[in-house]
């Protein structure tokens, strides 16, 4: 069972060792004959993966940290405030997780392309910002509203303002709901594929996604460089499965099951 | 007072974004959806009333897509279902059964790993996989299969690898479903004599239920709405139509044939969808 679900995986690792030769044998063998890292090099000689891989980075990192703080802030805000409208905004939020990204993609086109940022970083970020906040503000509300009011009521009593509640208690006692909001959000910075296929012309912005996708339009189609890069598009999601996994599955059965 | 505008406060830079992306893009989508604006052609936008929704009502290759993307979403939901069902009653055995931590880290690893990469990674597997020259299917089955670009199944092979990446999703919210009940009624069954299948049908399933409801419907709306990279990179949406699901229509008319009147009303459409949906499956949740 576990070997058919890692059979695409092993395909792409195994192959992006293999020689061109042995990568266009009919018919194909699994494991490689003679052992390259000529695509690897490739990529980084040919198909300018040095800048996709900082782009990409750069995209990841800022997703996560944007997201995490303005989504926590507000999760925060709708879980222990009340204000006009609190309930008809939460769910405006809930039912923006439905929409085709893509129906909302072009009007934010014109917008980046009015502010000139069309090519840059900041343009993928706002985009997949967006619409991971309402994932974050969701499963950071329902963590919230299971957090023990006590505590807090207890700290105000001492005489803690309220946002130093939210920094010197409640935040520090957050940490593992933090940690898969980061996760979820550097993940969907690393693989935003709508975002970057949208405002990214040159390698100046471009990530690794897309730059592999080009690699698919082209007369000729590398396998080999293809396979290479897949494989190195895997390595920082296969860390953070292997060391975050408990995470993962936390932020993934979320909106099925309470956190 | 003074704690209600904190509230405020604490959810407006949220609101800021959620505003960009969402409801500047909604009005305009509706404002465009009315007129006709191709760029490329002229900068001029022109009111044309009604006539994109005529047109989109009419076009076969609007009504063909959305055939397709419903076709897509009712069976890779349910393969998806079926394989994370299946996978999160073997994963629960191994749970159970297993001592060592270490291959419930390993087993976890396995299975989450196809959700956890990039879709584009996983795509270029099964382009590689797919390959009617030398790819690993057809070695696999003898055969000279053009998967991708045959007609007739470019879109059940995009299911497979779809349903192949996705999946995990099902397998854990299932695997948390039968982890919380209540191990005696599971170890009474064995007493009984109840075998493996006997145990799925009578015990498991019965009991997560509810939790099927909610998985199979969430997961629907994102199957219907989401789907793009994975046929971007298999297909990108042919052979001709056949696999030109409605998010790959959109970004047709939009980015790629600059028809931004066309695109808003493809958009005001599948947004309604999603708005109707989405209504209906947050009210009933809220009843449960």
């Amino acid at each position: 069972m576990a070997v058919i679900i890692l059979f695409p995986i092993v395909i792409i690792l195994l192959s992006s060792f293999k020689p061109d030769d042995e990568i266009y044998s009919v018919p194909p063998r699994l494991l490689p004959n003679v052992f390259t890292l000529e695509h690897y090099l490739n990529l980084f000689t040919l198909f300018n993966f040095k800048e996709f891989s900082i782009n990409s980075l750069v995209i990841a990192s800022f997703t996560a940290l944007f997201s995490t703080i303005f989504g926590t802030l507000s999760a925060y805000g709708f879980s222990r405030f009340k204000f006009r409208f609190a309930d008809k905004i939460l769910f405006f939020i809930m039912i923006i997780r439905t929409f085709t990204p893509v129906a909302l993609l072009f009007p934010l086109y014109l917008v980046i392309r009015s502010f000139g940022l069309l090519d840059t970083t900041m343009a993928i970020v706002l985009g997949v910002t967006s619409l991971q906040i309402p994932f974050t503000i969701w499963f950071m509300k329902t963590f919230f509203d299971e957090f023990p009011k006590s505590i807090e009521e207890a700290a105000m009593l001492d005489g803690v303002s309220d946002l130093g509640v939210l920094w010197k208690i409640v935040i520090p006692l957050s940490k593992p709901a933090i940690a898969v909001s980061i996760i979820f959000a550097f993940l969907a910075g690393w693989s935003d594929f709508i975002f970057s296929l949208s405002f990214s012309q040159t390698p100046r912005s471009m990530p690794l996604t897309i730059g592999i996708a080009n690699m698919l339009t082209g007369y000729k189609i590398y396998w080999g460089e293809l396979m290479a890069g897949g494989t190195y598009m895997m390595i920082i999601p296969l860390i953070i499965v292997i060391f975050f996994q408990k995470y993962l599955v936390k932020g993934l059965i979320a909106g099925a099951i309470k956190a | 007072m003074r704690k209600d505008f904190l509230g405020v406060l604490l959810v407006l830079p949220s609101l800021f974004f959620i505003g960009l992306i969402a409801i500047y893009p909604l009005f305009y989508n509706i404002y465009l959806s009315f007129h006709q604006f191709n760029p490329l052609q002229s900068v001029e936008i022109q009111f044309v009333g009604l006539q994109n929704y005529i047109w989109a009502l009419n076009e076969t290759i609007v009504l063909n897509s959305l055939y397709i993307t419903l076709v897509f979403t009712i069976t890779s939901v349910f393969l998806e279902a079926i394989i994370g069902l299946f996978l999160a009653f073997v994963l629960s055995k191994i749970e159970f059964s297993s001592r060592l931590r270490i291959i419930k880290v390993i087993f976890t690893s396995i299975f989450i790993l196809p959700w956890a990469i990039p879709t584009v990674s996983a795509a270029v597997g099964w382009r590689l996989i797919y390959h009617p020259i030398f790819g690993f299917l057809n070695a696999l089955l003898g055969q000279q299969i053009m998967w991708l670009s045959d007609a007739n199944l470019a879109l059940i092979s995009v299911i497979l690898a779809d349903a192949w990446k996705t999946m995990p999703f099902f397998l854990f919210i299932f695997l948390a479903g039968i982890m919380s009940i209540p191990t005696e009624h599971l170890e009474a069954a064995k007493i009984d004599g109840a075998s493996d299948l006997q145990e799925l049908k009578h015990i498991i399933i019965p009991q997560i239920i509810p939790l099927m409801y909610v998985a199979l419907s969430m997961r629907a709306i994102d199957a219907f709405t989401k789907i793009f990279d994975m046929v971007y990179m298999l297909t990108g949406g042919g052979p001709g139509t056949a696999t030109k699901v409605f998010p790959i229509l959109i970004y047709n008319y939009s980015l790629q044939y600059f028809k931004f009147g066309n695109a808003a009303t493809l958009a005001v459409i599948s947004i309604v969808v999603s708005l109707a949906y989405g209504i209906l499956l947050l009210k009933r949740g809220l009843k449960a």
